[in-house]
């Protein structure tokens, strides 16, 4: 079946779900794969980007073969009043599974669905899955919920994609300009390889480390030590329209990096997109080369991914910069704990520090400046 | 199965409530005006559910309120 026959009959059979339905999370079954074809249907209409849910055969391979592990909230009668997944997505090491596509039926947004489906997958999932090294999630920082839950799972804060989502698609949700998000990376097979660490954000990736137990061996990696003259850059894109970014996966700097990057923000400018998001191998030995060539092009420092990339083996781990092709507004940055607070902070510092050394477009956030949530425990008395 | 407040109090914790929150609550008062937000309150519910063994459906969990209305609801459960 293709996507426009599925989506063709998910129109003619589309029917709301009765409210007030038990839920029970579980993980997913192929029978379950129309319910979730239905959920889609229901909270993005025909405009989600990836094929897999609407097509319950794509759906139950991708489920097979272990590329997508889902879970749901079902109803008795087999009702799907949610889902969550993991599920491999932009890190080159496939071992790396993104945490997300937590949906839940209009009729049960104010329920208990999406608790139980974290719950199910804290009890049952986060951690435990085999052949996963790590697990990471995008948590949206124009409100906290997504976050809370991820540090549930045990996801510490590691990065802020700043601006990484474009306003409208959280217009229902008030936010004021472009959403951050927050990049929160669980290890679960730490690996030992090396890690060069780029002398020119040296301070920014020292302050993350301790996030985890990473066994690694450390090397100081400064611009001096050039790739040979005959080694070519390792690069991937992927570009996300709707967002209007582009993000690259730089498995091996070489010799043409900073021309690559060049010819990279000019197409990304061409494309209209709003921001480039890179990652960088820092299992290689030329990644303070590669770090300070992306910061004379005006890249500011977003973040360590841990495990990021990674064949055979889990990692080596990522450094994550940035760049704004034109000026952005941001909505506010939320975060729940202090860390996340310090985490976003340094991330916007050297986005400020790249408008003032290289005059790159910097985001400027519409509200407040970035403070953890306000709880009890923060109130005086 | 009876819970005492302190149980509850560390259940609150194991839901992801802050310890310095968790240990402010006063008992009397709900949950939700004490600094429990959306996500914070079903996985208080789960978390209890586990421990206690009890199944708290949404219907029932919203009727409970304060960490009083907890203890006694679990005591008439016991």
């Amino acid at each position: 079946m293709s996507r426009a026959e599925a989506l063709a009959a998910l129109k003619a059979s589309y029917a709301e779900l009765p409210a007030g339905l038990k839920i029970t999370a579980r993980l997913f079954e192929p029978a379950d794969a129309p319910g979730v074809a239905r959920l889609f249907y229901q909270v993005y209409g025909e405009g989600y980007p990836v094929d897999d849910p609407y097509v319950p055969e794509l759906y139950i391979e991708a489920n097979r073969t272990g590329r997508i592990r889902a879970l749901v909230a079902a109803a008795p009668d087999g009702s799907i009043v949610g889902q969550a997944a993991f599920f491999q997505s932009s890190p080159p090491n496939k071992r790396c599974y993104e945490f997300g596509q937590l949906l839940v039926d209009k009729a049960y947004r104010g329920s208990f669905a999406a608790m139980r489906l974290y719950q199910f997958a804290l009890k049952n999932m986060f951690g435990q899955l085999p052949g996963v090294d790590a697990e990471f999630g995008e948590a949206v920082c124009h409100h906290v919920t997504t976050q809370k839950m991820s540090l549930l799972g045990g996801y510490p804060e590691c990065g802020l994609e700043v601006g990484l989502m474009p306003k409208a698609a959280y217009a229902g949700e008030g936010a004021t300009g472009r959403v951050s998000c927050l990049l929160q990376v669980r290890v679960v097979v730490p690996g030992n390889g090396p890690l060069f660490v780029p002398a020119c954000w040296r301070g920014q990736v020292e302050a993350i480390l301790p996030a985890w137990p990473l066994e690694r061996d450390v090397h100081a990696s400064g611009p001096e030590t050039a790739p040979p003259m005959d080694l070519r850059t390792e690069l991937e894109a992927q570009h996300f329209a709707f967002a209007g970014v582009t993000r690259l996966n730089i498995a091996m700097p070489g010799a043409d990096f900073a021309a690559r990057i060049k010819a990279e923000l000019a197409q990304a400018k061409e494309l209209g997109h709003a921001l480039v998001e890179v990652f960088l191998n820092l299992g290689s030995p030329w990644a303070g080369r590669a770090a300070e060539d992306l910061r004379q092009a005006g890249f500011f420092f977003g973040g360590f991914a841990p495990l990021w990339f990674g064949d055979t083996a889990p990692g080596p781990d990522a450094l994550l910069a940035q760049r704004f092709l034109t000026q952005e507004v941001l909505a506010d940055i939320l975060t729940v704990r202090e860390s996340g607070a310090a985490v976003a902070a340094l991330v916007l510092a050297d986005m400020e520090r790249a408008g003032r050394e290289f005059g790159s477009p910097v985001a400027v956030l519409a509200g407040p400046p970035v403070k953890a949530a306000q709880t009890l425990g923060d109130q005086p008395g | 199965m009876s819970i005492d407040l302190e149980e509850l109090r560390r259940l609150l914790v194991a839901a992801g409530v802050r310890p310095e929150v968790a240990e402010k609550i006063d008992p009397a008062v709900p949950l939700l005006k004490q600094g429990l937000d959306s996500v914070d309150f079903p996985s208080f519910c789960a978390v209890v559910e586990e421990r206690a063994g009890v199944p708290l459906d949404e219907e029932t969990a919203l009727t409970l309120r304060t960490l009083n209305d907890f203890v006694a609801y679990l005591a008439g459960r016991a």
